[in-house]
């Protein structure tokens, strides 16, 4: 089992879109993969028309459920999803477990070893416990960014952030993501990727919004568009680089 | 009611969507005697994509238990795919899976949608034959099993059959599962004649040896012939025990061409007991030993081989095939008034009673006359008796209250097991000692011959031991109780039947 973080600082770079698309791409691929919400607002929860469990604080039993039981299919063979209501009970607790509170996610993940190929983790932007708890359980981090000087800047700390861990092997790659070849910052970035970027770059395309309407991947209502031709391109960049960096 | 019906009536709840279906080609495989369905399963081997997909499903529900994929064929226990092969091998045991029902057919699929558009279910869907309602298949799906349940809940309502597609197919070629088995199960009516009673029994047992030739002949698997011999012996100890109800010349004719059947039977089963105990019967060697036992199964089984053909000759000649077509013609004829024989128009259940009371005495007669040093021969006849008096009691079952009949043969078969275990150790012991010979003037090794003398060790040791075991078995066998249920049962006040 491989486990995918898609992860950034920023918020609105594409982290859920990408995880979204590229999760289902891997199901579609024959690999049984699971898309794990874990930021508490839901948005990939949503595009697989999920209704998070909303009860009052009170019901919520801490750690009570494991994540296999709150597992759902989604309308795609292959692939499962945990909302993001599981994460929200759950990723709380993680500031009080005292012990290992970093360790967290990957002892949940653990029992699911077995049943799933890959995992891709849809994480909420900021530097947090959350995070870390990414940052330990992931075998490679997918990081999207908007291709402008500041995102750069960003880039930069969490590269900083992870070297002072200790994290082993754990690959990161950059993704540009919402390119605009119009405008002359992003084309500049494009010029001059950041290192260990992917090849493909994702552009700007107005089916990733229409996701939003039809609660769908981009790839099941506009198979032939740039958005879903780049979100399969990655998905192959991807697959090559897991089997060269994981083994 | 069609599937467009019953879509027609589950919109009521949910979205449906119908998606692309699939065509669904394969064959359901069982053993001939049915063991899957026996135990409620049922073994799907179609296939899908360019594969072999093997599912093992429960028969009712059709909830698949395992699937794997193989590009074998489906055979004997041991060489089924994992985990196929754990799984059935116990059920299995010396059986072969064959080809029961080839099923191809179109399967449509729906999507039942929630009220946010999300797929909580999948419905499976076939349409059957003779307006009967659709047959169902529900595919929950993970995290939305509250749906399935009120999907099932709404089927029932509506009559849908989640019947298991393998009963469907057997039906629509005119068969049911299970529609072998080599268990005597008659239901006679105590006033019927004894003659028809009789004749309608040997139909049976002709039926069976019928049914069993085939894969005599193809060597198929060994149960083949192991229910081809039971059914001629019971053939045999029906015309000897029934014989006054049927003309004496007949009875005669057929008695000798049985008898040569299963003589001309007997040295192929003889190889099969071998083969089918080698394993135990070897499992004691110390490993080495064992190993140096591989040229002699090679021998049984070159043996087993060639008598096997010799036997499907046989079964293939003229001699067999007349036999059979005249035993029918005799047994489905009315019997003539003129020529009744003297227990002919007896009810069944007078015959009966007398004959096995009758054969139960000569069981009780030679079993106490068995002591210690009693030779091996006398437990042989006694084993015949025993194997009579089951007989007659397995054809007459119905005739008696089941709980109390089904206890004594259930005692008697201990008797038998002991019995026969004791004479089969004997006869093996004494053949592998001939066999030993053989291999040894056509030069086996040292090292097999030494095996096999300590084979020859182990079977006499094991004879011993049971030896000891028979007067505990006679004497639990003819407790007070059970004698008392034998009188009970079948003493009768009428002593005119004739024997
Ligand atoms: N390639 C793209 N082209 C056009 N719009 C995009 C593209 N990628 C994402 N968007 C849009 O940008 C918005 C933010 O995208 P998304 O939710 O994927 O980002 P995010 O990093 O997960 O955000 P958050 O940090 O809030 O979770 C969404 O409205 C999405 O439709
Ligand atoms: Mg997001």
């Amino acid at each position: 089992m491989t486990i995918i973080g898609v992860y950034n600082i920023k918020g609105g770079v594409g982290k859920t879109a990408t995880a979204v698309n590229l999760s289902y791409l891997s199901a579609k691929a024959g690999l049984r993969t699971l898309l794990w919400d874990l930021d508490p607002q839901g948005a990939s929860t949503f595009y697989f028309r999920v209704k998070p469990k909303i009860k009052g604080p009170k019901k919520l039993a801490r750690g009570e459920r494991d994540a296999g039981e709150a597992i759902k299919a989604t309308d795609y063979e292959g692939l499962d999803l945990l909302p993001a209501d599981f994460s929200f009970r759950n990723l709380d607790l993680l500031l009080e477990d005292q012990k290992k509170p970093a360790g967290r996610l990957r002892k949940l993940i653990k029992p699911l070893e077995d049943e799933y190929d890959r995992i891709y983790l849809d994480c909420p932007p900021s530097i947090s416990l959350v995070s870390e708890n990414v940052f330990l359980a992931s075998s490679a981090l997918v990081v999207p960014i908007i291709p402008t000087t500041l995102s750069l800047r960003t880039l930069g700390q969490i590269t900083e952030f992870l070297a002072g861990r200790e994290l082993g092997e754990m690959p990161v790659w950059p993704l540009l993501s919402m390119a605009d070849r119009r405008k002359r910052m992003h084309m500049a970035v494009l010029e001059h990727p950041p290192a260990n970027a992917f090849e493909t770059v994702i552009p700007y395309a107005s089916d990733v919004e229409r996701m939003g309407e039809y609660l769908q991947p981009v790839a099941e209502f506009s198979a032939a568009g740039p958005a879903a031709q780049a979100y399969q391109a990655l998905w192959q960049e991807l697959e090559h680089r897991l089997a060269l960096a994981i083994t | 009611m069609t599937p467009d019906d019953l879509i027609r009536t589950l919109a009521e709840r949910w979205a449906v969507q119908e998606v692309p279906g699939r065509k669904v080609e394969g064959v359901y495989f069982d053993t001939f005697d049915w063991r899957l369905y026996r135990e409620g399963l049922a073994l799907f081997v179609g296939r899908e994509g360019g594969e072999q997909v093997w599912s093992l499903m429960e028969r009712q529900s059709g909830r698949i238990l395992a699937v794997c994929r193989n590009d074998g064929e489906p055979g004997m226990a041991s060489s089924l795919p994992e985990p196929m092969g754990s799984r059935l091998g116990p059920l299995m045991e010396m059986r072969r899976l064959l080809p029961q029902v080839p099923v191809a057919g179109d399967l449509r699929l729906f999507s039942l949608l929630n009220e946010d558009g999300k797929t909580v279910l999948r419905l499976e869907c076939q349409e059957s034959p003779a307006n009967l309602p659709p047959l169902v298949r529900i595919l929950p799906l993970r995290g939305y099993e509250d749906e399935a349940l009120a999907l099932e809940q709404r089927l029932r309502e509506e009559g849908a059959r989640e019947v298991c597609p393998l009963d469907e197919a057997l039906a629509a070629l005119g068969r049911r599962g299970g529609d072998y088995s080599s268990k005597l199960n008659f239901a006679l009516q105590p006033h019927e004649r004894a003659d028809l009673a009789a004749k309608h029994i040997l139909l049976h047992l002709l039926g069976t040896i019928e049914a069993n030739v085939e894969g005599v002949c193809n060597d198929t698997d060994s149960e083949f012939l192991h229910d081809l011999r039971v059914a001629v012996r019971r053939t045999r100890s029906a015309l000897t025990q029934m014989k006054a109800v049927f003309e004496a010349g007949a009875v005669e004719r057929y008695k000798a061409e049985f008898a040569w059947l299963g003589q001309v039977t007997g040295p192929a089963r003889d190889w099969d007991v071998f083969l089918l105990k080698f394993e135990d019967y070897s499992a004691n060697l110390p490993s080495g030993f064992r190993e140096a036992l591989a040229p002699f199964h090679r021998y049984l089984e070159q043996h087993q081989a060639s008598d096997y053909r010799l036997l499907a000759d046989h079964l293939r000649s003229g001699r067999f095939r007349s036999l059979l077509q005249e035993w029918r013609g005799f047994l489905e004829s009315q019997p003539s008034a003129a020529t009744t024989p003297a227990n002919a128009g007896l009810s069944v259940k007078e015959v009966a009673s007398a004959r096995i009371h009758k054969m139960y005495r000569r069981v009780m007669r030679e079993g106490r006359a068995i002591g210690d040093e009693s030779p091996a021969a006398e437990l042989h006849e006694l084993r015949k008796s025993c194997k009579k008096l089951r007989y007659l009691m397995e054809f007459f079952q119905s005739l008696y209250p089941a709980g109390r009949i089904g206890g004594l043969i259930k005692a008697l078969k201990t008797l038998l097991d002991k019995l026969g275990d004791h004479q089969d150790l004997q006869v093996q012991a004494g053949k592998l000692e001939a066999m030993a010979g053989e291999m040894r003037r056509s030069r086996a090794g040292t090292q097999t011959l030494l095996a096999m003398g300590m084979l020859i060790g182990e079977l006499s040791q094991r004879q011993r031991a049971e030896r000891v075991h028979f007067s505990a078995a006679f004497a639990q066998f003819s407790q007070e109780r059970n004698r008392e249920l034998f009188r009970e049962l079948f003493r009768s006040n009428k002593e005119e039947v004739s024997g």
